[in-house]
């Protein structure tokens, strides 16, 4: 599975609003303890589809996908390989 | 050949129930039609019945010792781009357009006129925007440091959204009374788990067959999607709905909305810690409730309920 964390980490700093520094964040840290919002959450998937050249299905589009850095990289994968 | 009617018999059976209530008020006088669909004028006794349910939504919120306030049906365009409303419910929206330009402008508009062809690409946006929710302008006005305890808001205005229905219940132009609470998070949800007992009470005090549920607003798009899950996974929107067509088709009178910290992160409200204030708002669409009661107990009032009638001081 190809690494897709580090360009969700750049998104996440971007558009996330987080209350704390994403580089502090591990791969499976709640993103919504971490001030996530789900405006904010919205203006991430937005990014991401356009970083990753993707669309986010509707089975993706619930609050688990946005949880943690871990949950997008799997859907990604998922996306990315179906895409390719 | 004509082509088949693909309408599900239960959407026009619904169409044809709505139909009916609204023949109802028509032929009653109670609502009195203008041509377009959800646009209506009402007559004396259906303004005595908004009267008495707003009353009463003011009166279910007073040990809150709310702040009241009258705002015009209209907030600045540029609250409402911030709240972003265009963004999330954009066929709603209704911002206002008037004519800017000098006499040869003018004469384009005026020959579209006659010519009964669209002028709108020749009018200019103002910096108002009709309202959609009448708590909208309260929170711009908050802005900065709130005291200790947070403040308490209560407020009533035509709204309005763009969605011209059959539907009595569903009016383009409509009045909500609304609640509205921006404090800390644990004392907005202590505000809101008050509300969520005192709502069905008023409502079901009047009579009509209430339940409770967890809903989500109409946003928009894929994006939107991903909206409404999440605020139905964490419960931020409840309805209080009553029973007018059908169990199956009930339709929310009043609701409970937990913003977390949009509005005070948009507006830069904070609490007594420098945290971005957290809000909710109850809101009792007026019309909604009085379309109800009629459905409920006749367009006559007179034949109502003593107990209903004395409840809305009828």
């Amino acid at each position: 599975m190809p690494d897709h964390t580090q360009l969700i980490r750049s998104v996440l700093v971007d558009h996330g609003r987080l209350a704390v520094d994403v580089a502090t964040l591990s791969d499976s840290a709640s993103l919504y303890e971490a001030g996530l919002t789900s405006h904010a959450s919205v203006n991430v998937m937005l990014a991401l589809e356009d970083e990753f050249d993707v669309e986010f299905p509707e089975r993706f589009l619930k609050r688990t996908t946005f949880e943690s850095i871990e949950n997008l990289s799997v859907a990604l994968a998922d996306l990315v390989h179906v895409d390719a | 050949m004509a082509e088949a009617d693909t309408t599900p018999p239960a959407a026009n059976a619904l169409a044809e129930s709505q139909l009916a209530l609204r023949d109802r008020l028509v032929d009653a006088g109670r609502l009195i039609p203008t041509g377009v669909a959800g646009l209506f004028g009402r007559d004396v006794v259906f303004e005595a019945v908004v009267s008495g349910v707003g009353a009463l939504v003011a009166a279910a919120g007073e040990d809150d010792h709310p702040t009241r306030v009258s705002y015009p049906p209209l907030i600045p365009k540029v609250d409402f781009d911030k709240i972003g409303y265009l963004r999330n419910f954009p066929e709603l929206v209704g911002p206002v357009f008037s004519f800017v330009g000098d006499a040869a402008d003018h004469r384009a508009v005026v020959e579209r006129l006659d010519g009964d062809a669209p002028y709108g690409d020749l009018l200019t946006q103002t910096e108002v925007t009709l309202t959609p929710a009448c708590c909208y302008p309260i929170y711009p006005s908050v802005t900065g440091a709130l005291g200790a305890g947070g403040a308490v808001f209560e407020t009533c205005a035509y709204c309005f959204r763009h969605e011209p229905s059959v539907d009595p219940m569903r009016l383009q132009a409509f009045r909500q009374h609304e609640h509205i609470r921006i404090a800390t998070p644990d004392e907005v949800l202590d505000w809101r788990a008050r509300w969520l007992e005192r709502a069905p009470e008023l409502l079901s005090a009047l009579g009509l067959d209430v339940i409770s549920d967890i809903a989500n607003d109409p946003f928009f798009g894929r994006a939107g999607r991903l909206m409404k899950m999440s605020q139905r996974e964490q419960q931020l929107k409840i309805e209080f709905l009553v029973d007018v067509y059908g169990d199956e088709h009930r339709t929310a009178c009043s609701s409970i909305n937990y913003h977390q910290d949009h509005f005070g992160h948009t507006f830069g409200i904070h609490t007594d810690d420098g945290a971005d204030a957290h809000s909710s708002c109850i809101g009792f669409g007026l019309e909604r409730c009085t379309v109800a009661l009629f459905n409920q107990h006749g367009t006559d009032v007179a034949q109502w309920p003593a107990p209903v009638r004395d409840r809305l001081g009828l």
